[in-house]
């Protein structure tokens, strides 16, 4: 089956990026929009845009009926889904199938499978990945303290159903955990409809490595490498890079083995990424999550390795093999990307939508900029407050991030507030130039005010 | 500025009936609202140095209305379109007719109310029906049965002259819709 013409059901930089690869592979677009996003970069570029609802986006980005239709009602062959959104939702594949519409992206029954906690990690235990551990039966307070004595404290509790932090937390004393799993529970059900819970062992220096993979329908499936994305806030990543940082050869062979077992065991088709945590004190890993999407950070390995994954995606819907095998897959240099949100970081990371007034980007041949932001573009107050994501790639680490520095250096936003100025300052810190910093560490830099956060105008 | 300030003078917040002391009890949040005469003096200088030419602003039961010298009154009472489109409210397939069979739901000449089914928009298995939401006489019908309609797309155009004023009717006739 060839794909012809394709719906993108997204929006901002991920959107324009798709459109990038299709006009590559003479494929026409037809991009899906809010009210707020006809006048968009992606809406200009595409061949088609079609109008599927109001702001909000529970009417128009989240609405399955409307992708579909819009998707059928404009001669559409297939739908790329992007990341958030519908990207993960198991119903828009079907939907799509009965429509006769191809899903980029794998098949419903992986979506729902994978996008469940406690079927994902069944699946990876069943498939020799190491979980963190714990137990994923939690019912009653007292099981709760059971199993915190067998894995050892601090302990995480989580939703079984579900993430965004509902009815997670954090316990260091057994005698808080009678109290935590009620506060979890209830939570929990609140929020998703079910009480059940997670119980796992607390890695207090982690690092967060993920492996990109690549599965086709004829049972090929490789891995890209990995990514550190050990640089978060409240769970967003900030600054991802390539390859990850001080974690031994031995285990990062051994984590991208167990992200292609854990594809084969699938079945996977498409482009995914199966996350995990990494104890830098006991250099173990653990399984975290699949995601069964094209990543926001996937440009850090493009990159490095020269594939076009939002090119792979394309292949694989269309039903052919995948173009390389893996030995064929070399990455070369390193990699950093960063991301630029419209957040005042000076104001506890408020969200900061309006006028862009200028928009200069760095321009260097190792410098490569994934945006939907011109100058006179107004940022819509509705959605993900993602301007831009710089990637730098260097032959070394040391070279990448002396090239992202001068690159952050370089670019300027004036309109909006962004964070430009606090990445700025988060790569000036010798923790980053020498790597040795674990997932909390944005979060505990920026509390201490150890980092300047201030306006992009007061900069020198 | 001397009709500026002449209008600001008129405004007499103080006397507002709506902002009463019980009001401050129940819902402080209200009273941020209140329009001092150094509010007004400031909104109107700042409205002075601006290249607006007209402002119109409603705090609670204060309007203040300013013009500048020769500005010119921009909402006449005569001003309303006669000829107004209705969009559809939500993407969908348009569906001309009821699915039981018959005649389509609106054609030029038809006269609507607020209330008149003009189309269906399907979505999967939903179909919804889109009212008229004006009074008047359908001009146009703009989409086909069985065509993609966007969010916000024109569906109809509805003249919304009174058709018991001849004259009006006459002049909707002979001039084309803007």
């Amino acid at each position: 089956m060839k794909v012809r013409r394709v719906l993108i059901a997204n929006r901002g930089e991920i959107a324009v990026r798709i459109i990038r690869t299709c006009r590559a592979l003479g494929i026409e677009t037809v991009v899906a929009v809010s009210d707020a996003d006809r006048e968009g970069l992606a809406a200009r570029l595409a061949d088609r845009t079609v109008c599927i609802g109001p702001a909000r986006a529970a009417a128009s980005y989240l609405n399955v009926g409307a992708v579909v239709t819009a998707a059928v009602g404009t001669g559409c062959d297939a739908v790329h889904p992007g990341y958030g959104f519908l990207a993960e939702n198991a119903s828009l594949a079907e939907a799509c199938a009965e429509s006769g519409v191809t899903f980029i992206g794998p098949r419903p029954e992986t979506i729902r499978t994978l996008g469940d906690k406690i079927q994902a990690r069944a699946l990876a235990v069943s498939a020799g990945v190491p979980v963190v551990p714990g137990a994923d039966d939690i019912a009653d307070s007292q099981r709760a303290i059971s199993v915190a004595r067998d894995v050892g404290l601090p302990i995480l509790l989580k939703a079984a159903a579900g993430g965004g932090g509902k009815g997670m937390q954090v316990v260091h004393e057994l005698c808080r955990l009678r109290g935590a799993f009620e506060t979890a529970t209830a939570e929990a059900r609140a929020a998703f409809g079910n009480g059940t819970l997670y119980m796992e062992r607390l890695v207090p220096n982690a690092r967060h490595i993920e492996v990109q993979i690549l599965g086709d329908r004829h049972g090929n499936v490789l891995h890209l490498g990995e990514r550190d994305c050990t640089l978060q806030r409240r769970h967003q990543k900030v600054v991802e890079e390539a390859p990850a940082v001080l974690i031994s050869e031995q285990l990062r062979d051994r984590m991208r083995q167990a992200a292609v077992g854990l594809a084969v065991a699938v079945g996977y088709e498409g482009a995914g990424t199966v996350e995990f945590l990494v104890d830098q004190d006991r250099d173990e890993f653990f399984f975290l999550e699949v995601n069964t999407r094209i990543q926001v950070e996937h440009p850090v390995t493009e990159v490095l390795t020269g594939v076009d994954l939002v090119g792979e995606q394309l292949r694989i819907a269309a039903g052919e093999p995948l173009a390389l095998d893996q030995a064929q897959i070399h990455l070369r240099g390193h990699a950093i990307e960063c991301r630029i949100n419209a957040e005042a970081a000076h104001d506890n990371f408020r969200p900061s939508p309006g006028l862009i007034s200028e928009w200069r980007e760095p321009d260097h041949a190792y410098v490569r900029v994934d945006t939907h932001c011109y100058p006179g573009y107004g940022v819509p107050p509705f959605y993900d407050s993602l301007l831009a994501k710089l990637i730098v790639v260097g032959q070394d680490r040391a070279e990448a991030v002396a090239r992202t520095q001068l690159a952050l250096s370089e670019f300027s936003i004036q309109g909006v507030e962004c964070t430009l100025p606090f990445l700025r300052s988060l790569l000036q810190r010798p923790e980053y130039a020498t790597g040795s910093v674990n997932t909390r560490w944005v979060e505990s830099v920026t509390a201490e005010r150890k980092i300047s956060v201030g306006h992009e105008g007061e900069r020198a | 500025m001397d009709r500026a300030r002449l209008l600001v003078a008129s405004c007499r917040p103080e006397e507002e009936p709506t902002l009463g002391s019980q009001v401050k009890e129940v819902n402080p949040k209200i009273m941020m609202l209140r329009l001092t005469r150094d509010d007004i003096a400031d909104i109107v200088q700042a409205f002075g140095s601006s290249t607006f030419t007209s402002l119109e602003l409603r705090v609670g039961a204060v309007t203040l209305e300013v013009r500048k010298p020769g500005a010119e009154e921009t909402r006449p009472a005569d001003a309303l379109p006669r000829t107004v489109e209705v969009v559809a409210p939500l993407l969908g397939i348009f569906e001309a007719e009821p699915v039981t069979g018959g005649p389509p739901f609106v054609r030029p000449g038809t006269r609507v109310h607020p209330e008149t089914t003009v189309g269906i928009l399907h979505v999967g298995k939903d179909r919804t029906p889109v009212m008229a939401g004006v009074c008047g006489t359908v001009d146009e019908v703009l989409v086909k049965g069985g065509q993609l309609v966007e969010y916000g797309q024109p569906m109809l155009r509805v003249n919304t002259a009174p058709p018991d004023l001849p004259g009006e009717l006459t002049d909707a006739a002979g001039a084309d819709a803007p």
